[in-house]
């Protein structure tokens, strides 16, 4: 019932995928003919499809490309984020009737479905309704070019793809796919994760999770999540240095192509060039809010949590440099509350008896941090689509200021 | 996957990959039968009896060369590879022509199972089942153990064959043994008279009966069959399949003691007999027993929830000891990917240190099968006695086929696991029997 | 626009999992009160309440059964043997016993082997066939009890005529072989079987009534009964609904008390659904509506009887499909704004808005508003299921099927794909939660949407990553809300057509709706009674929600009563969920076995042999338990007479060995096929000390015997070289359960001893092994001659060999 941790391809299954595409594709023909929407230009040339509109020749240079790309990630010396190319792959070269039908579409990075909040994307409200007549056609041609395949498919396929076309839906999930001695332990044990981190049993949870990772093919970008959460519960140290981990073995500043058939979606699982890993920002927001409470229990290493929270800091000021993190408003919204966290409590370590310079270059640090504040958020606001609390955080950062000058004035904090 | 393509150049095709293929086999039904002399302690001389049928069998293949074609496949197998699948394809169409045997993994197991026939060593179709599907006795992933070079140039389909799939389904391993004993000249030439008495012991044992209900099934049989009754033959129907045979003689005789011996047996204590003990302390053969049930689930993650820790704790060790070491490493990974894989590993060590709950030491200190079996008879004679004798008298008869309805079914639910067979074909065996026996014991 | 308390990505939201607990904002240090600065989250660990608390009723009653279930449909002759012992009178007809037998063959092939659940009617336990009455043997004639129509969804034709054409039904007359996968398909239009919700009448209006709780379930073997109860809104937070719901339900069979309005709609319903109207009308609906296969209809709550709950209504004239257009609807849903007005859309997603006449009068009738007609059909969407619901305002709607939802506006004309889901998850369901939030769930999370009218569009608030199986396409979402302190708890529930466990994740916000988080979760629980699946599932309703109490909720025990559907028998059950603590069911010191009743046997009937059996039985029993006789002569004789019989036999086989050709079959004889052996004896450990001295010699000449030590270890799972320690540790076992133990254990322990004793000459085996494996052929004798070699020696000679 959970999601398995690793891509499954049977026969049978991509037998039915190939199928239902390649039906798909031919309905979607027809009603493009019939509605008078010419050949090969299925899609208007939105301006983020217009990318992903690519001739056959094109394709191929594009193959090319990644080709090279790959050789030079290996030159350059970035290999270590090379654990992805065992899925970097294109699904299958052969399935090109699912291969056309995924080329149709963009492939969000943030999100599972591409979500459309632009009000200048409406449209006037489509009026024309299909009827049976028109159904019936497209599903004639839908179905004529398919006899080839058909006829030599399987029973269990042919059943499955007439229910599907009929519009009905399979009851067990479970159906078709390939239950094999490995995959229904590997089944048992991913269940058994799920439920014992449900149950918070943590010991059990942990020992699934190392099982887990210990098997081939088990990818363990689809649990990280799972991993940090009985890590945090168990040895909370750890927790940040696996995530850690995830982030150093799973960065890359490649950009996403988005021609290739994944069977995984970007979403948790990884980053590119214009996506920073959920496993980097759930990394710096953990060691971020750990190392501001002082929560970082110390056993690891003799630093302190001020200094941890210094290295923190000089991380993403190194991080901010390059992409993806530098275009990433979340990581500079990050970077800001840093030294808002730090105004804070600096401005509240601030003696107000002090004077002369000792009082200068406390008070400078303040301002220093204040202004880092603002500086960031202005990086944060101007990257889009990120919202935040400015009235507050503004507040706050005058409240911190008003700190240095005594002036203990009520600031209402709602 | 993607590697094999780049490495595609050394893959072998035709006749010289059957071959390979075959030697695969042989090399897999060694190791099964070192398990079975270091693990069981067989006797050496299994080791020759399985050296026999195996050159038997490859004798017959000899005479099959004439008329060759290759591609060893079984149903339901899958290929988690898209290359070679056309080719396969094609294979695939080729081959329904022909209804020719088709050598698999089950072929070792029906093997195996001919030589303790042949030795009248007491092994099972359900044994030889628990052993595989509890991953102890070498079986999957064995395309995995072959040797490196082997792997390399055998083609995927051959690969996804000696992955070993789900196991033997729905009487698999039967028609595996029916159809070898035609290709071995088996009946012919070898003893092929089944031990019924172990067996019958066996599930008397396994289903906690007093030990009268082997002696009546003992009578049932010797009353009612005839010595060949009990020889294996090459007739693939279920019904002619023996340890199948002698399971319904035992279901039967259960069925009927119940019935008419209501002295002996009273509801309550029928009653008592379905209570089986969940027990947490229990025994390595039902862990491994355990193990062959999930394997067999359609939906294992339904079981899996209604685990006690205790079970759960004992599933995870299991997965550590018998599972884990079927994985192989990818070979293929880069330094640096291996090095980022060991520390990955180094933050979650799999040390049975660090795993320290109660649970894992009620583990480490598991009864033995004698022990668990002694409790399991004290509980259910503990549960008999605890029950209302007044209510006894209140009973109709009709709660007695109740009982022993619901007591059938739980039995006959672990059997089809335990014999990896389909309910239809349980029914087809005792359908038969019965009308043997009400047919002799006129 | 106005920023969230929380910073999080726009439009993206908060997107949660576990171990993932999204951006977080700062909320400094407070000199005054000494705080130091701390955080707040977008998951919130520190609810008044615990969801992990959260605990479901130990069991489910049942309120509505529509048909005789039996759990495994597939058992006939089970019951069959039950009737024939009852039977009395043994029936010597020869004729007639093959009829039944004819009739169970045809019967099991149509009924059970068809794989599809209870497509055809499950034959009654009581069906029997007459004696003397002239039987058809066709199956045409067979009558087919009770049901006219399948309970089952529709299954179009074509494609039942694909399976039964094609080597579907062949593969099922092999059933000997292989039980054929079962091919579950589901019609995914199927929605809510049963809903509650609160119903004002006209007249309660007019008086001032507050509005009533109703429960609108689907009933009958064919699903095409409605029936309509008033829950008593008193009782609806008890502690344990259980009872007086039972009660309620029980009274469901007695007519003419009129609890329950039934209705029968003449086709099988696939939803049902009352109004959710927006809390700005300060009323609620007085219209239940329902769809069947073939039509829309409405029906009107008059009145309900303030003392008897009788519930009077009128019925709109259904709103054929035909009328719409030329495809069966999918889904409706009342205008929450404007109670007479509900939108629909068909298979194809073809969409329209309609409106109830304001009074039922004959001649009126339910129109489509004009230019209020539309379409979101996509050729690439193959799936029937679609949704439709109103979005932040009465002119608003979302339409959404599996791969898209779009947001359209009937009255400023334009429409705009919210959603899109072409690429990585397919939509699986949605709930409207309030004006302002809903519910959908996708396959791969749970997202709460905001609908707010401020905001230009449907936006992502925060979403919780399930990780459940994405394939599953019968995952379906309810919802209930709650206020809990001061904050309103929204309880996602996700259940599915494919197991009884029913994920449970919360979300909650605060009262100005600016800061929604998830809380701590999410939990997994198990519905009692499920065989299969669920098919619907909701929490009463929670009428409390006006009366938000901004008070501290530490403590407080939550009984949240729901109802849900279960797909295999589809019966109607109640359960509950409570973090109070839940009372064990005494235990009985006599269980009856779950689900005894239910199960048939496998056996066939015994029927005219029961005298031979009974006879057998009572026979083996006297000569089991006789006691054992004297032996007739002493050990030492019986045991001197049988060991020089053994060796005669063994030494006359052994020459035969050596003088002719033998086959492998000989070479393994059984020790008691040789001579008679022992039984009436007394001392084990002289049998086994004579059986020592015979292998002790043979030994010499080659020849092993079995050793009984590896035979002990497949038998007992530990190797016991001592017959006396392997037969007390058997006693052990049975000396509890059994009289007489020790002879019996004896007797038990002859018959294994002899049926394992073996012997054999090693270097036969030796020559067969020789004279094979010259007689192999290349490239076979090559690959045999790799067998002895050791396994890490093959490993290395092959590395080296490349
Ligand atoms: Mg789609």
């Amino acid at each position: 019932m959970f999601e398995l941790p690793l891509v499954i391809t049977s026969k049978r299954t991509r037998t039915s995928r190939k199928l239902k595409y390649q039906y798909i594709n031919n309905l979607s023909k027809k009603y493009d003919g019939i509605n008078g929407i010419s050949n090969g230009q299925t899609e208007l040339p939105t301006p983020e499809n217009s990318a992903t509109e690519t001739s056959e020749n094109e394709e191929v240079g594009q193959q090319k490309r990644r080709r090279i790309r790959k050789r030079l990630k290996s030159i350059i010396g970035e290999s270590y984020s090379d654990l992805e190319s065992d899925e970097e792959q294109p699904v299958e070269e052969v399935d090109n009737e699912e291969r056309k039908f995924y080329r149709k579409y963009e492939k969000p990075q943030l999100t599972f479905e591409k979500w459309q909040c632009d009000p200048r994307k409406r449209t006037p409200i489509q009026r024309n309704r299909i009827n049976y007549n028109r159904m019936n056609r497209i599903q004639r041609h839908g179905l004529r070019r398919m006899e080839t395949s058909l006829a030599v498919a399987s029973r269990t396929n042919k059943t499955f793809f007439h229910a599907t076309t009929q519009g009905y839906q399979l009851f067990d999930p479970t159906y078709g796919r390939a239950n094999t001695f490995q995959l229904k332990h590997i089944g048992t044990l991913t269940s058994l994760l799920h439920i014992n981190v449900l149950k918070r049993k943590w010991e059990l949870a942990y020992k699934c999770f190392a099982l887990l990772i210990r098997i081939p093919g088990v990818d363990v970008r689809t649990l990280w999540g799972l991993g940090e959460r009985i890590l945090a519960e168990r040895q909370p140290t750890r927790s940040l240095e696996f995530l850690q981990w995830m982030s150093s073995v799973y960065s890359t500043k490649l950009p996403f192509a988005d021609d290739v058939n994944y069977r995984m979606a970007p979403v948790f699982t990884k980053g590119s060039k214009t996506h920073t890993p959920k496993y980097t920002t759930t990394w710096l927001w953990e060691c971020l809010i750990r190392y501001a409470n002082g929560l970082e229990d110390l056993e690891m290493d003799s630093k302190s949590a001020a200094e941890n929270f210094q290295s923190l800091m000089d991380r993403i000021s190194e991080m901010v440099l390059g992409p993806p993190y530098m275009d990433d408003p979340e990581v500079w919204f990050i970077y800001a509350l840093c030294h808002m966290v730090k105004a804070d409590t600096l401005s509240q370590q601030f003696d107000p008896r002090l004077t002369g310079s000792a009082r200068d270059i406390a008070s400078n640090q303040v301002i220093q941090h204040i202004q880092n504040t603002k500086s960031h958020l202005q990086q944060c606001s101007s990257k889009g689509g990120f919202t935040f609390p400015k009235r507050y955080i503004a507040r706050q950062l005058a409240a911190f200021e008003a700190r240095l000058y005594g002036k203990i004035d009520a600031y209402d904090m709602d | 996957q993607n590697s094999q393509n780049e490495e595609g150049g050394k893959k072998i095709f035709g006749p010289e990959a059957r071959l390979l293929f075959i030697r695969s086999l042989q090399f897999t039904l060694k190791r099964q039968s070192r398990w079975l002399i270091e693990e069981q302690k067989l006797p050496q001389e299994f080791d020759k009896l399985v050296k026999i049928i195996w050159m038997k069998l490859l004798k017959s293949l000899e005479n099959d060369d004439n008329n060759d074609e290759f591609g060893e496949q079984e149903d339901g197998q899958t290929f988690d590879s898209n290359e070679d699948q056309d080719r396969f394809h094609e294979l695939a169409r080729r081959r329904k022509d022909k209804n020719r045997y088709r050598l698999s993994l089950v072929s070792t197991l029906a093997i195996l199972y001919m030589s303790s026939v042949q030795l009248g060593i007491p092994i099972y179709t359900c044994d030889l089942i628990k052993w595989t599907m509890s991953g102890r006795l070498p079986y999957f992933k064995s395309s995995e153990k072959l040797p490196e070079s082997w792997r390399v140039q055998l083609p995927n389909y051959y690969l996804g064959v000696l992955e070993g799939g789900k196991g033997p389904q729905e009487g698999q391993l039967f028609t595996h043994i029916a159809r070898l004993c035609t290709k071995t000249d088996f009946i012919k030439e070898f003893n092929h008279r089944v031990n019924y008495e172990c067996l019958i012991f066996k599930l008397v044992l396994s289903n906690v009966l007093p030990p009268e209900f082997y002696l009546f099934a003992i009578q049932l049989i010797r009353t009612t069959s005839e010595g060949h009754d009990f020889e294996l033959n090459p007739d693939t129907k279920p019904q002619s399949w023996i340890d199948l045979q002698i399971t319904a003689y035992f279901l039967l005789t259960i069925r009927w003691v119940l019935m008419y011996d209501t002295e002996s047996y009273q509801v309550r204590w029928i009653h008592a007999l379905i209570q089986r003990q969940k027990r947490q302390e229990v025994s390595t053969d039902t862990i491994d027993q355990n193990i062959l049930k999930l394997s067999q689930t359609q939906k294992p993650t339904q079981k899996v929830f209604e685990w006690t820790d205790e079970e759960m704790a004992q599933y995870l060790s299991w997965a550590e000891e018998a599972f884990l070491p079927l994985q192989r490493n990818d070979e293929r990974l880069k330094i640096d990917q291996r090095i980022a894989k060991r520390k990955l590993h180094k933050l979650f060590p799999l040390e049975s240190e660090t795993f320290n709950t109660t649970s894992s030491q009620v583990f480490q200190s598991k009864p033995s099968f004698l022990n668990e079996l002694q409790e399991r008879y004290a509980f259910f004679q503990g549960q008999f006695e605890s029950t209302d004798h007044r209510r006894e008298e209140q009973r109709v008869e009709d709660d007695r086929i109740k009982a022993i309805n619901s007591f059938e079914n739980l039995i006959t639910q672990e059997l089809v696991t335990e014999f990896s067979i389909s309910l239809q074909q349980l029914r087809l065996a005792i359908k038969n029997i019965s009308h043997r026996c009400f047919h002799r014991l006129k | 626009m106005d920023d969230g308390l929380l910073p999080q990505h726009f439009p993206t939201g908060a997107q949660l999992a576990v171990g993932v607990r999204g951006s977080s904002m700062y909320v400094p240090s407070q000199e005054e009160t000494g705080k130091n600065g701390g955080w707040v989250r977008h998951f919130e660990d520190d609810m008044p309440f615990n969801l992990n608390e959260l605990q479901i009723g130990k069991d489910a009653i049942v309120l509505d059964d529509p048909s005789t279930f039996i759990v495994e449909d597939d058992d006939e002759d089970g019951m069959e043997s039950l009737r024939n012992l009852q039977d009395d009178s043994p029936v010597d007809d020869e004729v007639l016993d093959d009829d039944n037998e004819f009739n169970e063959q045809w019967k099991e092939t149509i009924i059970k082997d068809l794989r599809w659940e209870r497509l055809s009617p499950s034959i009654p336990s009581n069906f029997s066939v007459f004696q003397g009455i002239d039987f058809h043997k066709d199956p045409m004639f067979d009558t087919r009890y009770g049901s006219p129509i399948s309970p089952q969804d529709y299954v179009p034709g074509t494609l039942i005529n694909d399976i039964t054409q094609s080597d579907y039904l062949a593969a099922v007359r092999r059933k000997s072989k292989r039980e054929t996968e079962k091919l579950l398909m589901f019609d995914p239009v199927v929605n809510d079987l049963f809903v509650a919700g609160n119903i004002q009448t006209a007249r309660d209006l007019r008086s001032n009534s507050d509005q009533q709780t109703v429960i609108a379930f689907c009933s009958g073997e064919t699903n095409s009964i409605l029936k309509l109860a008033v829950l008593p809104e008193n009782k609806l937070h008890l502690a344990n609904g259980a009872q007086w719901l039972q009660e309620l339900f029980a009274k469901n069979v007695d007519d003419e008390l009129g609890t329950f309005a039934s209705i029968d709609l003449k086709a099988s319903i696939k939803s049902i659904k009352i109004a959710d109207v927006s809390s700005l009308l300060g009323r609620c609906s007085d219209t239940v509506g329902v769809l069947t296969e073939n039509a829309l209809h409405f029906i009107k709550i008059d009145n309900i009887d303030p003392q008897t709950s009788h519930i009077s209504y009128s019925m709109h004239e259904p709103l054929k499909s035909t009328s719409f257009g030329d495809f069966p609807f999918a889904d409706f849903v009342f205008n929450p704004w404007e109670l007479q007005q509900f939108a629909v859309v068909d298979i194809k997603g073809n969409w329209g808005v309609a409106r109830l006449p304001k009074a039922i009068k004959p001649g009126s009738r339910i129109r489509f508003l004009p230019n209020l007609k539309g379409s979101i059909f996509d050729p690439e969407e193959l799936s029937n299921w679609k949704r439709i619901e109103w979005s932040s305002s009465y002119s608003k709607l979302l339409i959404i099927d599996a791969s898209k939802m779009v947001e359209l506006d009937i009255e400023n004309d334009w429409q705009l794909e919210v959603v899109q889901a072409k690429t990585w998850s397919y939509l699986r369901d949605y709930r409207r939660i309030d004006d302002e939030f809903g519910a959908l769930l996708t396959s791969k999370e749970i997202i709460i949407v905001s609908t707010k009218s401020g905001n230009e569009q449907v936006s992502r608030v925060i979403s919780w990553k399930h990780c459940l199986d994405p394939t599953d396409q019968t995952l379906r979402l309810s919802i209930q809300k709650m206020p809990l302190g001061f904050k309103m708890l929204i309880l996602t529930c996700i259940f599915s057509k494919g197991h009884d466990k029913v994920y449970v994740h919360g979300f909650c916000h605060d009262q100005d709706r600016h800061l929604v988080q998830a809380v701590n979760g999410p939990i997994l629980i198990c519905m009692p009674h499920v065989f299969k699946g669920i098919s619907s599932m909701h929490f009463l309703p929670y009428n409390e929600e006006e009366r938000w109490i901004a008070s501290d909720t530490q403590g407080q025990k939550l009984w949240l009563n729901f109802l849900f559907k279960d797909n295999s028998t589809n019966r109607l059950m109640h359960c509950f969920l409570t973090n109070d603590e839940l009372s064990d069911p005494q235990d009985q010191l006599f269980v009856t076995p779950e689900r005894m009743d239910a199960v048939p046997s496998l056996l066939p009937p015994i029927a005219r042999h029961i005298d031979q059996v009974r006879f057998f039985i009572g026979q083996t029993k006297v000569t089991m338990f006789e006691e054992p006789e004297t032996p007739i002569a002493p050990d030492s004789e019986i045991f001197q007479n049988f060991g020089y019989q053994l060796s005669e036999a063994i030494n006359g086989i052994v020459e035969s060995w050596e003088n002719q050709q033998m086959d492998i079959e000989q070479v393994q004889p059984l020790l008691s096929d040789l001579t008679n052996v022992p039984t009436k004896y007394e001392s084990m450990e002289e049998l086994e000390s004579l059986l020592h001295q015979l292998s002790e010699y043979y030994r010499d000449l080659g020849i092993v015997l079995t050793d009984f030590k590896t035979i002990s270890k497949l038998l007992i799972k530990e190797e016991t070289m001592n017959f006396d320690l392997f037969f007390s540790k058997l006693l052990q076992c049975w000396d509890i359960v059994t009289p007489n133990s020790l002879s019996v254990t004896r007797k038990v322990f002859d018959s294994i001893l002899w049926s394992i004793l073996r012997f054999y000459k090693s270097a036969n085996y030796d020559k067969i092994e020789t004279e094979l494996r010259e007689s192999l052929t290349e490239p076979y004798s090559e690959m045999i001659s790799h067998w002895d070699e050791d396994e890490s020696q093959l490993m290395g000679d092959q590395t080296s060999d490349d």
